[in-house]
């Protein structure tokens, strides 16, 4: 039977089992040291938790074609694998979450931010920060550290590993940084909002919105996949990293847990242009090999080896429901 | 998916030895290129940043339309250079470290105001 993702704003209860969770995975040592991945200093256990931040550093630090630039296309973001990829890390982290809580049935949660991103009117909260999802009982608020909430500094959260500004890992031993709604160019001002989103739907508008992605599969593509990952158009996840800010920012993101929430309401996104359009994805594998890494059978970078593809995790809704789509 | 081979592969063991053995791949940067007219235009674009007098090892890209993206900033993209730097700052304090202000007192890292847009 498959677990059912809910809206954390509605279901405290699966909040408070997130937050334990992330917890536990915060604590669970793995038999891996820091010296294993290259990172200096002292050699200590990698917790479990931290190496879904050092997955999401070493897969976007992956540069397709391999002798290419990661900053033009990598091998979880500004191409077509972006979705897939991020869907399968959501599974893996759904999976530990249920291994540590003992509970099969637990789905991860998702943060619709477009409600938070629209007008006060429309029922929003008055801004974005003052949201209940930034409440102490839920994912605390911002700071630096962070100081209130269950992943406080003093309540004992820590950030371990992070990438410095080289794209190096490094060990440190800080709290979680947040900062709300910085004016550009630091930040975004706001959350994508409800019509933001609408207009992502929006293929009598965008016509090319009606497809997964078109060439030159980068930052620069037409279609649905750049709209939402938010090189194109109003900004929808980009927009929400940058808004977070703090340590939602770089590449070391998954170290805030409300990167997984954020991510999974992405995913959510991406099932409701699914049910408009068909479980169908580009590029092929007619395309180039250049593009080896984003095409429909090609391995995602994970364990799955060529078990894992953008084609394999096109449908999992014998795993994996939500409780609504957009 | 099979989720038994899912479940196995999201085991922490099996996704701890997959990163270890993930190589790093080193950062390579390549030319733009356009045809236009039947004409092969490559432009090759060489940054050098320092802060303080400090060079900053950070991976840039230039895209064909201009824009500036620093591999460290993943969601972000930059009509000027200057800002790019301006929001590393604030984005890596711990690799800036704090200057002086001129009340004798510690320069503000976090910025978000006062923040001028230049031309890079």
């Amino acid at each position: 039977m498959a677990v059912i993702r809910r809206n954390i704003l509605t279901n405290p209860e699966v909040r408070d089992a997130y937050v334990r969770g992330v917890l536990l995975l915060k604590q669970q040592e793995t038999s891996f040291l820091t010296s294993a991945y290259n990172i200096p200093g002292t050699a200590v256990p990698v917790r479990t938790y931290d190496l879904f931040v050092i997955w999401h550093h070493k897969t976007m630090r992956t540069p397709v074609p391999p002798d290419g630039d990661s900053g033009t296309r990598n091998a979880a973001h500004r191409g077509p694998v972006f979705l897939p990829w991020h869907r399968l890390m959501l599974r893996f982290m759904e999976l530990n979450l249920q291994r540590v809580l003992e509970d099969p049935t637990f789905g991860l949660p998702y943060w619709d931010w477009t409600v938070d991103g629209s007008p006060a009117a429309d029922g929003s909260p008055p801004s974005p920060a003052s949201s209940l999802i930034w409440d102490k009982k839920w994912m605390g608020g911002q700071g630096d550290p962070v100081n209130i909430g269950p992943f406080a500094f003093d309540a004992g959260f820590r950030v371990r590993i992070e990438s410095d500004v080289g794209l190096a890992l490094r060990q440190v031993d800080r709290g979680l940084r947040r900062s709300f709604g910085q004016p550009p160019p630091v930040g975004s001002p706001t959350l994508p909002s409800g019509d933001d989103l609408r207009a992502a739907f929006d293929t009598q508008a965008t016509p090319d919105l009606a497809t997964y992605d078109v060439p030159p599969w980068d930052k620069s593509s037409g279609g649905f996949r750049n709209r939402l990952e938010g090189f194109k158009g109003t900004g929808l996840h980009n927009q929400v990293h940058r808004w977070v800010n703090g340590d939602m920012a770089p590449a070391h993101s998954p170290n805030d847990p409300v990167f997984f929430l954020h991510h999974c309401n992405v995913d959510r996104i991406w099932e409701g242009w699914m049910r408009r359009h068909g479980r169908v994805y580009l590029p092929d594998m007619t395309e180039s090999d250049t593009l080896k890494g984003h095409r429909i059978d090609d391995p995602i970078v994970s364990p799955l080896g060529k078990d894992g593809t953008p084609g394999s995790v096109l449908d999992q809704t014998a795993e994996v429901t939500y409780d609504g789509l957009p | 998916m099979d989720p038994k081979r899912l479940a196995e592969a999201a085991d922490p063991e099996v996704l701890g030895r997959f990163l270890v053995e993930l190589p790093d791949a080193p950062h390579t940067h390549q030319p733009r290129v356009d045809q236009y007219k039947g004409h092969r235009i490559a432009i090759e674009t060489h940054y050098e940043i320092t802060v303080d007098g400090t060079p900053v090892p950070v991976h840039l890209t230039v895209g064909n339309d201009g824009n500036v993206h620093c591999h460290a900033l993943p969601e972000y993209e930059f009509v000027s250079a200057v800002d790019m730097v301006r929001v590393l700052i604030d984005t890596y304090p711990d690799d800036f470290p704090a200057v002086p202000g001129p009340a004798g007192g510690t320069g503000d890292r976090r910025g978000g105001t006062g923040l001028g847009v230049e031309g890079g």
